[in-house]
Protein backbone atom coordinates (compact mmCIF):
# COMPACT_ATOMS: atom_id res chain seq x y z
CA UNK A 1 0.00 0.00 0.00
CA UNK A 2 2.96 2.69 0.59
CA UNK A 3 4.61 1.13 -1.80
CA UNK A 4 1.53 2.39 -4.31
CA UNK A 5 1.19 5.25 -2.64
CA UNK A 6 5.24 5.88 -3.10
CA UNK A 7 4.74 5.27 -6.96
CA UNK A 8 1.90 7.28 -6.75
CA UNK A 9 3.84 10.65 -6.14
CA UNK A 10 6.84 10.29 -7.92
CA UNK A 11 4.41 9.67 -10.86
CA UNK A 12 2.62 13.14 -9.89
CA UNK A 13 5.93 14.76 -9.28
CA UNK A 14 7.20 13.31 -12.69
CA UNK A 15 4.30 15.20 -14.37
CA UNK A 16 4.58 18.46 -12.79
CA UNK A 17 8.39 18.48 -14.17
CA UNK A 18 7.20 17.70 -17.51
CA UNK A 19 4.73 20.18 -17.35
CA UNK A 20 6.49 22.81 -15.83
CA UNK A 21 9.75 22.41 -18.42
CA UNK A 22 6.96 21.97 -21.37
CA UNK A 23 5.77 25.50 -20.37
CA UNK A 24 8.71 27.33 -20.19
CA UNK A 25 10.21 26.17 -23.63
CA UNK A 26 6.57 26.92 -25.05
CA UNK A 27 6.99 30.52 -23.51
CA UNK A 28 10.71 30.92 -24.90
CA UNK A 29 9.64 29.66 -28.24
CA UNK A 30 6.83 31.99 -28.19
CA UNK A 31 9.44 34.90 -26.93
CA UNK A 32 11.48 33.86 -29.72
CA UNK A 33 8.54 33.88 -32.21
CA UNK A 34 7.15 37.75 -31.60
CA UNK A 35 10.90 38.85 -31.60
CA UNK A 36 11.99 37.31 -35.01
CA UNK A 37 8.94 37.82 -36.86
CA UNK A 38 6.79 40.84 -34.90
CA UNK A 39 9.75 42.71 -33.44
CA UNK A 40 11.18 45.59 -35.07
CA UNK A 41 15.06 45.95 -33.92
CA UNK A 42 15.39 49.07 -33.94
CA UNK A 43 13.27 49.94 -30.91
CA UNK A 44 14.83 47.30 -28.67
CA UNK A 45 17.54 49.28 -27.08
CA UNK A 46 17.95 52.72 -25.22
CA UNK A 47 21.01 54.32 -27.53
CA UNK A 48 20.98 54.71 -31.30
CA UNK A 49 24.22 53.97 -33.54
CA UNK A 50 24.76 55.08 -37.00
CA UNK A 51 27.63 54.42 -38.48
CA UNK A 52 29.23 56.81 -40.92
CA UNK A 53 31.96 54.54 -42.43
CA UNK A 54 33.97 55.28 -45.92
CA UNK A 55 33.39 58.90 -47.71
CA UNK A 56 30.28 61.27 -47.67
CA UNK A 57 28.26 62.09 -50.29
CA UNK A 58 24.73 63.09 -50.52
CA UNK A 59 23.16 59.85 -52.60
CA UNK A 60 24.24 56.49 -51.94
CA UNK A 61 26.60 55.25 -54.32
CA UNK A 62 27.09 52.06 -56.37
CA UNK A 63 26.58 48.68 -54.42
CA UNK A 64 30.09 47.48 -56.23
CA UNK A 65 31.38 50.64 -55.71
CA UNK A 66 33.70 51.69 -52.32
CA UNK A 67 31.46 51.53 -49.30
CA UNK A 68 30.37 55.03 -48.24
CA UNK A 69 27.61 56.93 -46.35
CA UNK A 70 24.85 59.02 -47.90
CA UNK A 71 23.71 61.70 -46.12
CA UNK A 72 20.17 61.42 -47.28
CA UNK A 73 20.22 58.19 -45.39
CA UNK A 74 21.74 59.30 -42.34
CA UNK A 75 19.58 61.88 -42.10
CA UNK A 76 16.60 59.03 -42.01
CA UNK A 77 18.34 57.12 -39.57
CA UNK A 78 19.00 60.35 -37.45
CA UNK A 79 15.26 61.08 -37.75
CA UNK A 80 14.28 57.84 -36.32
CA UNK A 81 15.80 57.78 -33.40
CA UNK A 82 14.97 61.55 -32.42
CA UNK A 83 11.38 59.91 -32.58
CA UNK A 84 12.43 57.01 -30.57
CA UNK A 85 10.50 57.57 -27.26
CA UNK A 86 12.69 54.47 -26.05
CA UNK A 87 16.30 55.83 -27.24
CA UNK A 88 17.95 58.24 -24.79
CA UNK A 89 21.22 58.89 -26.84
CA UNK A 90 22.92 58.37 -30.51
CA UNK A 91 26.44 56.97 -31.07
CA UNK A 92 28.18 58.11 -34.59
CA UNK A 93 30.46 55.40 -35.17
CA UNK A 94 33.25 57.75 -37.56
CA UNK A 95 35.44 55.55 -39.81
CA UNK A 96 35.59 57.89 -42.63
CA UNK A 97 38.52 60.21 -44.67
CA UNK A 98 35.17 62.60 -45.34
CA UNK A 99 33.59 63.59 -48.30
CA UNK A 100 31.24 66.31 -49.87
CA UNK A 101 30.91 69.31 -47.77
CA UNK A 102 26.96 69.36 -48.59
CA UNK A 103 26.51 66.43 -47.40
CA UNK A 104 28.92 66.74 -44.28
CA UNK A 105 27.20 69.73 -43.09
CA UNK A 106 23.75 68.43 -43.72
CA UNK A 107 24.86 65.40 -41.41
CA UNK A 108 26.24 67.95 -38.95
CA UNK A 109 23.69 70.48 -38.98
CA UNK A 110 21.22 67.40 -38.40
CA UNK A 111 23.30 65.87 -35.53
CA UNK A 112 23.35 69.57 -33.71
CA UNK A 113 19.90 69.82 -33.72
CA UNK A 114 19.05 66.76 -31.89
CA UNK A 115 17.53 67.17 -28.64
CA UNK A 116 19.94 63.74 -27.33
CA UNK A 117 22.82 63.38 -25.96
CA UNK A 118 25.10 62.49 -29.06
CA UNK A 119 28.77 61.27 -29.07
CA UNK A 120 30.95 60.71 -32.10
CA UNK A 121 33.20 57.59 -31.90
CA UNK A 122 35.88 57.96 -34.14
CA UNK A 123 37.82 54.57 -34.77
CA UNK A 124 40.83 54.52 -37.37
CA UNK A 125 39.85 57.52 -38.91
CA UNK A 126 37.90 60.80 -38.61
CA UNK A 127 39.06 63.53 -41.09
CA UNK A 128 37.76 66.30 -43.06
CA UNK A 129 34.30 65.90 -43.47
CA UNK A 130 33.95 63.25 -41.15
CA UNK A 131 35.31 65.31 -38.41
CA UNK A 132 33.02 68.09 -39.43
CA UNK A 133 30.33 65.49 -38.47
CA UNK A 134 31.90 64.75 -35.43
CA UNK A 135 32.65 68.15 -34.19
CA UNK A 136 28.28 68.69 -33.92
CA UNK A 137 28.32 65.75 -31.84
CA UNK A 138 28.28 66.76 -27.55
CA UNK A 139 31.30 64.75 -27.00
CA UNK A 140 33.59 63.61 -28.98
CA UNK A 141 35.85 60.29 -28.21
CA UNK A 142 38.58 58.63 -30.50
CA UNK A 143 41.13 56.45 -29.73
CA UNK A 144 45.00 57.28 -29.08
CA UNK A 145 46.21 56.80 -32.62
CA UNK A 146 42.78 57.61 -34.62
CA UNK A 147 43.30 59.80 -37.68
CA UNK A 148 41.51 62.94 -37.13
CA UNK A 149 41.72 66.44 -37.97
CA UNK A 150 42.30 67.48 -41.59
CA UNK A 151 40.34 71.06 -41.83
CA UNK A 152 40.76 71.40 -45.04
CA UNK A 153 39.49 71.62 -48.54
CA UNK A 154 40.61 69.71 -51.69
CA UNK A 155 39.40 69.81 -55.50
CA UNK A 156 43.12 68.69 -57.17
CA UNK A 157 42.67 67.03 -60.31
CA UNK A 158 44.92 65.67 -63.13
CA UNK A 159 45.33 67.71 -66.35
CA UNK A 160 45.88 66.46 -69.50
CA UNK A 161 46.98 69.49 -71.76
CA UNK A 162 50.37 68.38 -71.94
CA UNK A 163 49.52 65.02 -72.68
CA UNK A 164 47.05 65.74 -75.88
CA UNK A 165 49.42 68.46 -77.31
CA UNK A 166 51.98 66.12 -77.09
CA UNK A 167 50.29 63.46 -79.17
CA UNK A 168 49.21 66.71 -81.54
CA UNK A 169 45.80 66.71 -80.21
CA UNK A 170 44.26 69.98 -79.24
CA UNK A 171 41.39 71.47 -77.18
CA UNK A 172 38.48 73.29 -79.02
CA UNK A 173 37.17 75.69 -76.56
CA UNK A 174 33.15 76.97 -77.21
CA UNK A 175 31.87 78.29 -74.11
CA UNK A 176 29.53 81.16 -73.73
CA UNK A 177 30.30 82.28 -70.07
CA UNK A 178 34.12 82.92 -69.03
CA UNK A 179 34.31 80.35 -66.42
CA UNK A 180 32.13 78.04 -68.29
CA UNK A 181 34.84 75.22 -68.88
CA UNK A 182 36.70 76.01 -65.53
CA UNK A 183 38.42 73.21 -64.09
CA UNK A 184 38.06 71.08 -67.49
CA UNK A 185 41.02 68.59 -67.17
CA UNK A 186 41.81 68.93 -71.09
CA UNK A 187 43.22 72.68 -70.71
CA UNK A 188 45.12 74.63 -68.09
CA UNK A 189 43.89 76.51 -66.03
CA UNK A 190 44.13 80.30 -66.31
CA UNK A 191 45.63 82.47 -63.53
CA UNK A 192 42.60 84.34 -63.41
CA UNK A 193 39.92 80.81 -63.09
CA UNK A 194 42.96 79.69 -60.62
CA UNK A 195 42.71 82.77 -58.58
CA UNK A 196 38.94 82.15 -58.63
CA UNK A 197 38.31 78.87 -57.52
CA UNK A 198 41.10 79.18 -54.99
CA UNK A 199 38.62 81.76 -53.18
CA UNK A 200 35.92 79.35 -53.67
CA UNK A 201 37.94 77.10 -52.04
CA UNK A 202 38.77 79.71 -49.36
CA UNK A 203 35.36 80.62 -48.46
CA UNK A 204 34.59 76.63 -47.74
CA UNK A 205 37.55 76.62 -45.83
CA UNK A 206 36.83 79.33 -43.65
CA UNK A 207 33.35 78.22 -43.07
CA UNK A 208 34.60 75.00 -42.03
CA UNK A 209 37.46 76.48 -39.88
CA UNK A 210 33.66 78.95 -38.09
CA UNK A 211 31.88 75.59 -37.82
CA UNK A 212 34.60 73.75 -36.25
CA UNK A 213 35.41 77.13 -33.86
CA UNK A 214 32.08 77.53 -32.75
CA UNK A 215 31.79 73.53 -31.89
CA UNK A 216 34.62 72.42 -30.22
CA UNK A 217 34.45 76.42 -27.97
CA UNK A 218 37.93 77.43 -29.76
CA UNK A 219 39.11 81.00 -30.91
CA UNK A 220 39.02 81.43 -34.53
CA UNK A 221 42.59 82.21 -34.14
CA UNK A 222 43.30 78.67 -32.93
CA UNK A 223 40.93 77.08 -34.87
CA UNK A 224 42.64 78.94 -38.13
CA UNK A 225 45.80 77.11 -36.43
CA UNK A 226 44.79 74.15 -36.42
CA UNK A 227 43.03 74.10 -39.93
CA UNK A 228 45.81 73.76 -41.77
CA UNK A 229 45.03 70.15 -43.18
CA UNK A 230 47.21 68.11 -41.11
CA UNK A 231 46.03 65.14 -39.73
CA UNK A 232 46.23 64.29 -35.95
CA UNK A 233 46.26 61.72 -33.64
CA UNK A 234 43.78 60.87 -31.40
CA UNK A 235 46.59 61.34 -28.30
CA UNK A 236 47.47 65.37 -29.98
CA UNK A 237 43.49 65.94 -31.21
CA UNK A 238 42.48 65.55 -27.05
CA UNK A 239 45.60 68.09 -26.47
CA UNK A 240 44.68 70.54 -29.11
CA UNK A 241 40.90 70.32 -28.09
CA UNK A 242 39.67 68.38 -31.31
CA UNK A 243 38.69 65.58 -28.88
CA UNK A 244 37.43 65.28 -25.49
CA UNK A 245 38.31 61.92 -24.71
CA UNK A 246 40.73 59.09 -25.59
CA UNK A 247 38.57 55.98 -25.18
CA UNK A 248 36.54 53.47 -27.19
CA UNK A 249 32.76 52.07 -27.11
CA UNK A 250 32.96 51.30 -23.86
CA UNK A 251 34.02 54.46 -22.66
CA UNK A 252 30.95 55.93 -24.48
CA UNK A 253 28.78 53.21 -22.56
CA UNK A 254 30.40 54.43 -18.90
CA UNK A 255 29.59 57.82 -20.35
CA UNK A 256 26.52 57.61 -21.15
CA UNK A 257 25.54 55.41 -17.50
CA UNK A 258 27.01 58.30 -15.52
CA UNK A 259 25.42 61.13 -17.57
CA UNK A 260 21.83 59.99 -18.14
CA UNK A 261 21.54 57.41 -15.26
CA UNK A 262 21.22 54.53 -16.62
CA UNK A 263 21.44 51.28 -15.37
CA UNK A 264 22.68 49.34 -18.88
CA UNK A 265 23.32 50.60 -22.20
CA UNK A 266 21.78 48.65 -24.47
CA UNK A 267 23.11 49.46 -27.91
CA UNK A 268 20.73 49.58 -31.39
CA UNK A 269 22.18 49.55 -34.73
CA UNK A 270 20.60 51.84 -36.74
CA UNK A 271 20.75 51.20 -40.28
CA UNK A 272 18.79 51.25 -43.84
CA UNK A 273 17.54 47.81 -45.18
CA UNK A 274 19.42 46.63 -47.39
CA UNK A 275 18.74 45.58 -51.07
CA UNK A 276 19.99 41.81 -52.24
CA UNK A 277 22.70 43.51 -54.45
CA UNK A 278 23.82 45.59 -51.32
CA UNK A 279 24.10 41.99 -49.73
CA UNK A 280 26.43 40.76 -52.01
CA UNK A 281 28.25 43.77 -52.36
CA UNK A 282 29.20 43.48 -48.83
CA UNK A 283 30.99 40.59 -49.01
CA UNK A 284 33.33 41.73 -52.40
CA UNK A 285 33.88 45.23 -51.57
CA UNK A 286 37.07 46.28 -49.34
CA UNK A 287 36.71 49.06 -46.44
CA UNK A 288 39.83 50.83 -47.85
CA UNK A 289 41.88 53.50 -45.51
CA UNK A 290 42.42 57.27 -46.66
CA UNK A 291 44.14 59.89 -44.84
CA UNK A 292 42.69 63.27 -45.47
CA UNK A 293 42.55 62.15 -49.01
CA UNK A 294 39.34 63.66 -49.64
CA UNK A 295 39.51 62.93 -53.47
CA UNK A 296 36.99 59.75 -53.42
CA UNK A 297 36.66 58.50 -56.83
CA UNK A 298 38.65 61.32 -58.45
CA UNK A 299 40.46 58.81 -60.17
CA UNK A 300 37.37 56.46 -61.21
CA UNK A 301 34.84 59.15 -63.11
CA UNK A 302 35.99 62.79 -64.51
CA UNK A 303 33.37 65.48 -63.72
CA UNK A 304 32.08 67.68 -66.76
CA UNK A 305 32.68 70.67 -67.88
CA UNK A 306 32.37 73.34 -65.33
CA UNK A 307 31.70 71.09 -62.65
CA UNK A 308 34.67 70.63 -60.27
CA UNK A 309 34.58 68.11 -57.60
CA UNK A 310 35.02 69.67 -54.13
CA UNK A 311 35.60 67.82 -50.99
CA UNK A 312 36.35 68.24 -47.31
CA UNK B 1 -2.63 -8.30 25.63
CA UNK B 2 -5.98 -9.52 26.32
CA UNK B 3 -6.43 -6.17 27.77
CA UNK B 4 -5.50 -4.59 24.04
CA UNK B 5 -7.69 -6.58 22.13
CA UNK B 6 -11.19 -5.82 24.71
CA UNK B 7 -9.84 -2.33 24.26
CA UNK B 8 -10.07 -2.43 20.50
CA UNK B 9 -13.66 -3.66 20.91
CA UNK B 10 -14.66 -0.77 22.79
CA UNK B 11 -16.52 0.67 19.26
CA UNK B 12 -14.76 4.14 19.71
CA UNK B 13 -16.49 6.31 17.06
CA UNK B 14 -13.34 6.02 14.08
CA UNK B 15 -12.54 9.56 12.53
CA UNK B 16 -13.71 10.51 9.83
CA UNK B 17 -12.43 12.64 6.37
CA UNK B 18 -14.75 14.89 5.17
CA UNK B 19 -14.61 17.16 1.86
CA UNK B 20 -15.24 21.10 2.51
CA UNK B 21 -14.70 23.73 0.29
CA UNK B 22 -11.14 25.17 0.72
CA UNK B 23 -10.85 28.09 2.88
CA UNK B 24 -9.83 31.61 0.57
CA UNK B 25 -6.61 32.14 2.76
CA UNK B 26 -5.42 28.23 1.17
CA UNK B 27 -6.48 29.29 -2.51
CA UNK B 28 -4.86 32.41 -1.79
CA UNK B 29 -1.51 30.92 -0.82
CA UNK B 30 -1.72 28.22 -3.53
CA UNK B 31 -2.30 30.94 -5.82
CA UNK B 32 1.05 33.15 -4.78
CA UNK B 33 3.04 29.46 -4.99
CA UNK B 34 1.66 28.78 -8.54
CA UNK B 35 2.28 32.49 -9.98
CA UNK B 36 6.00 32.06 -8.58
CA UNK B 37 6.12 28.70 -10.72
CA UNK B 38 4.82 30.61 -13.41
CA UNK B 39 7.42 33.89 -12.85
CA UNK B 40 10.04 30.90 -13.63
CA UNK B 41 8.03 29.89 -16.85
CA UNK B 42 7.10 33.75 -18.20
CA UNK B 43 11.11 34.40 -17.52
CA UNK B 44 11.60 34.20 -21.62
CA UNK B 45 8.66 36.56 -22.11
CA UNK B 46 9.45 38.94 -19.22
CA UNK B 47 13.01 39.03 -20.41
CA UNK B 48 11.90 40.22 -23.74
CA UNK B 49 9.26 43.24 -22.06
CA UNK B 50 12.10 44.23 -20.54
CA UNK B 51 13.99 44.88 -23.60
CA UNK B 52 10.99 46.82 -25.76
CA UNK B 53 10.47 49.16 -22.84
CA UNK B 54 12.38 52.18 -21.88
CA UNK B 55 14.19 51.81 -18.24
CA UNK B 56 12.36 54.40 -16.95
CA UNK B 57 9.00 55.09 -14.86
CA UNK B 58 5.78 53.86 -15.60
CA UNK B 59 4.14 56.72 -17.50
CA UNK B 60 7.33 57.14 -19.94
CA UNK B 61 6.81 53.38 -20.78
CA UNK B 62 3.18 53.98 -21.52
CA UNK B 63 4.12 56.88 -23.59
CA UNK B 64 6.48 54.47 -25.27
CA UNK B 65 3.69 52.02 -26.31
CA UNK B 66 1.22 54.62 -27.29
CA UNK B 67 3.34 56.22 -29.41
CA UNK B 68 4.96 53.36 -31.23
CA UNK B 69 2.34 51.47 -32.93
CA UNK B 70 5.44 48.61 -33.56
CA UNK B 71 5.76 48.81 -29.24
CA UNK B 72 2.25 47.92 -29.17
CA UNK B 73 1.68 45.44 -31.12
CA UNK B 74 4.55 43.58 -29.68
CA UNK B 75 3.20 44.08 -26.04
CA UNK B 76 -0.10 43.13 -26.77
CA UNK B 77 1.55 39.59 -28.25
CA UNK B 78 3.39 39.53 -25.51
CA UNK B 79 0.14 39.87 -23.11
CA UNK B 80 -1.84 37.22 -25.08
CA UNK B 81 1.24 34.53 -25.31
CA UNK B 82 1.48 35.26 -21.27
CA UNK B 83 -1.87 35.13 -20.81
CA UNK B 84 -2.08 31.81 -22.68
CA UNK B 85 0.36 30.06 -21.30
CA UNK B 86 -0.79 30.78 -17.61
CA UNK B 87 -4.26 29.37 -19.14
CA UNK B 88 -2.24 26.27 -20.23
CA UNK B 89 -0.79 25.89 -16.70
CA UNK B 90 -3.79 26.02 -14.59
CA UNK B 91 -5.65 23.94 -17.36
CA UNK B 92 -2.73 21.52 -17.77
CA UNK B 93 -2.27 20.53 -14.14
CA UNK B 94 -5.99 20.97 -12.94
CA UNK B 95 -6.98 18.19 -15.77
CA UNK B 96 -4.24 15.49 -15.40
CA UNK B 97 -3.85 15.85 -11.63
CA UNK B 98 -6.59 17.91 -10.78
CA UNK B 99 -4.07 20.03 -8.59
CA UNK B 100 -1.55 22.71 -9.67
CA UNK B 101 1.60 22.55 -7.49
CA UNK B 102 0.71 25.20 -5.05
CA UNK B 103 -3.17 22.87 -4.13
CA UNK B 104 -0.66 20.28 -3.68
CA UNK B 105 1.68 21.96 -1.42
CA UNK B 106 -1.63 23.39 0.49
CA UNK B 107 -3.54 19.86 0.14
CA UNK B 108 -6.51 21.64 -1.38
CA UNK B 109 -7.80 19.85 -5.10
CA UNK B 110 -10.32 20.99 -7.99
CA UNK B 111 -13.00 18.39 -8.30
CA UNK B 112 -15.56 18.58 -10.96
CA UNK B 113 -19.73 18.26 -10.12
CA UNK B 114 -20.40 14.94 -7.44
CA UNK B 115 -16.81 15.55 -6.42
CA UNK B 116 -15.90 13.68 -9.76
CA UNK B 117 -12.70 14.46 -11.47
CA UNK B 118 -13.56 17.96 -13.44
CA UNK B 119 -13.31 17.60 -18.00
CA UNK B 120 -10.96 19.53 -19.81
CA UNK B 121 -13.39 22.10 -20.86
CA UNK B 122 -14.65 22.21 -16.89
CA UNK B 123 -10.93 23.05 -16.18
CA UNK B 124 -10.14 25.53 -19.33
CA UNK B 125 -13.16 27.67 -18.86
CA UNK B 126 -12.84 27.90 -14.95
CA UNK B 127 -9.38 29.45 -16.11
CA UNK B 128 -10.32 31.69 -18.81
CA UNK B 129 -9.61 34.71 -16.51
CA UNK B 130 -6.31 34.48 -16.72
CA UNK B 131 -6.47 35.86 -20.31
CA UNK B 132 -5.21 39.16 -20.47
CA UNK B 133 -7.82 40.80 -23.12
CA UNK B 134 -11.27 42.29 -23.46
CA UNK B 135 -14.14 41.08 -22.16
CA UNK B 136 -11.44 38.14 -19.98
CA UNK B 137 -10.45 41.22 -17.74
CA UNK B 138 -13.32 42.37 -16.19
CA UNK B 139 -13.15 39.10 -14.13
CA UNK B 140 -10.39 39.87 -12.73
CA UNK B 141 -12.36 41.93 -10.49
CA UNK B 142 -15.38 39.69 -10.56
CA UNK B 143 -13.50 36.54 -9.66
CA UNK B 144 -12.12 37.18 -6.44
CA UNK B 145 -15.37 38.90 -4.71
CA UNK B 146 -17.38 36.25 -6.00
CA UNK B 147 -14.44 33.87 -4.31
CA UNK B 148 -15.00 35.89 -0.77
CA UNK B 149 -18.49 36.24 -0.91
CA UNK B 150 -19.73 32.65 -2.15
CA UNK B 151 -20.33 30.12 0.25
CA UNK B 152 -18.28 27.08 -1.69
CA UNK B 153 -15.44 30.06 -2.04
CA UNK B 154 -16.00 29.72 -5.87
CA UNK B 155 -14.35 32.17 -8.42
CA UNK B 156 -17.21 33.38 -10.70
CA UNK B 157 -15.81 30.80 -13.71
CA UNK B 158 -15.88 28.06 -11.26
CA UNK B 159 -19.27 28.51 -10.91
CA UNK B 160 -19.77 28.95 -14.91
CA UNK B 161 -17.63 25.87 -15.44
CA UNK B 162 -19.18 23.99 -12.33
CA UNK B 163 -15.57 23.12 -10.78
CA UNK B 164 -14.93 23.18 -6.99
CA UNK B 165 -11.78 23.66 -4.74
CA UNK B 166 -11.96 21.39 -1.99
CA UNK B 167 -10.15 19.81 0.87
CA UNK B 168 -10.02 17.20 2.96
CA UNK B 169 -10.10 17.83 6.97
CA UNK B 170 -10.36 15.61 9.80
CA UNK B 171 -13.78 15.24 11.64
Amino acid sequence: MIKKENKKDSSKIFLIIIILVGLFLVSAAAAGFIALFMGVEKDFGNVAMIKIHGPIYVEKGSSFGESSTSSEDVLLLLKDAEESPNIQAIILDINSPGGSPVASKEIADAVKASQKKTIALIRESGTSGAYWVASAADTIIADDLSITGSIGVISSYLEFEGLINRYNMSYERLVAGEYKDVGDPFKKLTPKERDMLQEKLDKIHNYFIAVVAHNRNLSMDKAKALATGEIYLGMEALEEGLVDKIGNLETAKEMLKQELNLTSVDIVEYENSKSFMDLLAGVMSDNSFSVGRGIGDALTSYPSSGQRKILA
Amino acid sequence: MSEARDFMNLNLPKKRLVVVPASNLKRVLSYLVDFAFLSFILTPLASLSQKMMPQTDFSQIMQAVQNNPEVMSLAIANSIATGLIILAYFTLFEYSMQQTPGNLLLRIRVVGEGKKQPGFWNCLVSNLTFIPVFPFIILWLIDPIHMMISKEHQRFMEKIAKVFVVEQIEV
